[in-house]
């Protein structure tokens, strides 16, 4: 077939436009990492000179890791909390047809339609009627919520691809239920169960606006950078974007590539 | 764990089987228990407080949010900018959606990932990147002091078209990637068959691609204004006065002026016109084309 001018512009325009949009969503993020190794106490660019200043600073100062190190914890946490019951939902959630999936698979992306801002202040409100507030465990509760949605679609997307012949089979040959469900659906989703963690694991590291309403002196980490960010601005901020950054790179890179080499064998 | 998973049977009957139902509840209880608490009784909690006034049930919260003041005015321009931002996130986004899907499938993964990386990354640090970008002494200024194109810094940060920048860059990805899994579903030999029958390429496009595809479109649209409108951080950080957005003002409710009760009824009062405004743009887009907006999926 002849191409039309129309097209063959096409060919290199949408290309050309494609990489525009990439450099505009990744751009501002990797100027962030020589802004952690600059010598200037304000933000300039271009970077002067070279110092990891900033990054001893951080790891030097006991407000930023205790921050650290809570955000560690309440990730890890409602990560582990969020996988388990988000899995064991998307059991139910991913049999076409069930009348519970129907019903409450709408239901449970609730979190993803409701702005988190009055997520926040109802939070608060309950926090404090129950004596809650600043209380470690509870903003675990609720970064598992938000979590869920992601958890239950990506754990019940693999269930549907793998479907359930393999754990029919095992259950004819006397398998008990979770014996089943261990020994033969849980190898198969594994990697979709791991993915789904690390996102979970993500959405708490990185979520602020709930944190600030019901942590008081208990700062997390994204607190902590808030409070930086609307005070002094100073380069130890960019010094732990260029960590996050880092770890979330990684972290999202290695996920896709246990979840593609999975695909892979499954063929 | 489950019969149901586990017990053989013809696929349809699975869902309508005897015993099905009850290992259903089971498995969904612990989501459940922890839905009803830690998500549907906080939002309760928000419509109790905003109809509490000094002297039990009362609309003064209400009165004072939507009463002609700062308030409305507030609420109005957070309406407004969420409408702006998620327009845009369409705009920019279909063409870098529709280039992702022709891709063969081999290629588009890395593509798509990178694409989805900077989701993950904390908003925080986004919007800092920004910072850098656009700041009194940031990339822009420096770049464009350098070839003499302006003689001081321009003042970039804290103006709205800041926000606009930062706040499509946030939600771009969702976008994208609701309206890349619309395309993909999209059957190509179609488009054949008209090139076939002597379409142009644009009318193919025009006549069948865009009809397709606008459904996953009107769904990213709906769920960035819906994200937009909580948005929180980023106006804060490089928006001025003038693009405080209601999440900050109940936040500043919430904090400094402690009045919860105003808070709450801002609150609801976000929520019930963000869904008005997707309500009645999903039933215009059904109107107009006959189609359902929630066919693509999410």
């Amino acid at each position: 077939m002849k191409r039309s001018l129309w097209e063959k512009s096409g060919c290199y325009l949408l290309p050309v436009y494609f990489v525009g949009v990439l450099l505009y969503l990744l751009l501002p993020l990797l100027l962030v990492i020589p802004m952690s190794i600059s010598e200037t106490r304000y933000l300039k660019f271009p970077p002067q000179g070279f110092t990891f200043r900033w990054y001893q600073e951080f790891f030097a100062s006991a407000g930023w890791i205790d921050a650290t190190l809570r955000s560690l914890l309440i990730a890890a946490a409602s990560a582990v909390l969020a996988t388990a019951i988000g899995t064991t939902a998307a059991l139910v959630l991913s049999r076409e047809g069930s009348k519970a999936a129907r019903v409450a698979g709408p239901v449970f992306l609730g979190p993803q339609v409701v702005p988190v801002i009055i997520l926040a202040l109802g939070t608060l409100l309950v926090f404090s009627r129950f004596g809650l507030y600043g209380s470690l465990w509870g903003v675990v509760l609720v970064h598992a919520v938000l979590a869920l949605p992601f958890v239950t679609t990506t754990v019940s997307g693999a269930l549907r691809q793998t479907g359930d012949t393999l754990a029919r089979a095992a259950r004819v040959l006397g398998a008990k239920p979770h014996e089943a469900f261990w020994h033969v659906t849980l190898p198969t989703i594994r990697p979709a169960v791991i993915s789904a963690a690390v996102f979970a694991f993500f959405i708490s590291f990185d979520e602020l606006v709930i944190a600030l309403f019901v942590m008081g002196q208990n700062e997390t980490l994204p607190m902590r950078i808030w409070a930086d960010m609307r005070h002094d601005l100073t380069p130890v901020v960019a010094a732990v974007a260029t960590l996050l950054i880092v770890v979330t790179f990684v972290a999202v890179f290695m996920s896709d590539l246990i979840q593609r080499r999975a695909q892979r064998r499954a063929g | 764990m489950s019969d149901g998973v586990a017990m053989p049977h013809d696929g349809k009957g699975a869902a309508r089987g005897r015993r099905a139902p009850l290992s259903s509840l089971w498995l969904l209880a612990p989501a459940a228990v922890l839905f009803l608490f830690v998500f549907i009784l906080p939002v309760g909690e928000v419509a109790l407080w905003s109809v509490q006034g000094e002297a039990g049930l009362s609309a003064e919260n209400y009165e004072a949010a939507l009463g002609a003041g700062p308030y409305r005015t507030i609420l109005f321009g957070t309406l407004q900018l969420s409408f702006g931002v998620a327009c845009a996130c369409i705009l920019v986004g279909y063409p870098a959606a529709y280039f992702l899907a022709s891709r063969p499938p081999r290629n588009r993964t890395l593509l798509l990932l990178l694409i989805l990386t900077p989701l993950w990354v904390s908003v925080l640090v986004r919007t800092f990147g920004w910072i850098v970008v656009l700041g009194r002494e940031g990339l822009v200024n420096s770049m464009l002091i350098g070839i003499g194109a302006v003689d001081g810094p321009l003042q970039m940060l804290y103006t709205r078209g800041a926000v606009y920048i930062a706040m499509v860059q946030v939600l771009l990805p969702v976008a994208i990637l609701v309206m890349f899994s619309t395309m993909t579903t999209i059957n190509r030999s179609l488009l054949m068959a008209s090139r076939i029958l002597g379409a142009s390429p644009w009318r193919g496009f025009v006549h069948i691609f865009l009809p397709l595809s606008a459904g996953g479109a009107v769904n990213a649209w709906m769920l960035t204004f819906v994200l937009a409108l909580g948005f929180f951080i980023t106006p804060a950080l490089v928006g001025g006065p003038k693009e405080t957005m209601i999440a900050n003002l109940i936040a500043t409710q919430i904090t400094l002026t402690l009045d919860w009760g105003l808070g709450s009824a801002l609150g609801v009062v976000l929520l019930i016109a963000g869904f008005a405004v997707v309500g009645a743009i999903a039933l215009l887009f059904r109107r107009v084309t006959g189609l359902s907006g929630h066919g693509g999926s999410r």
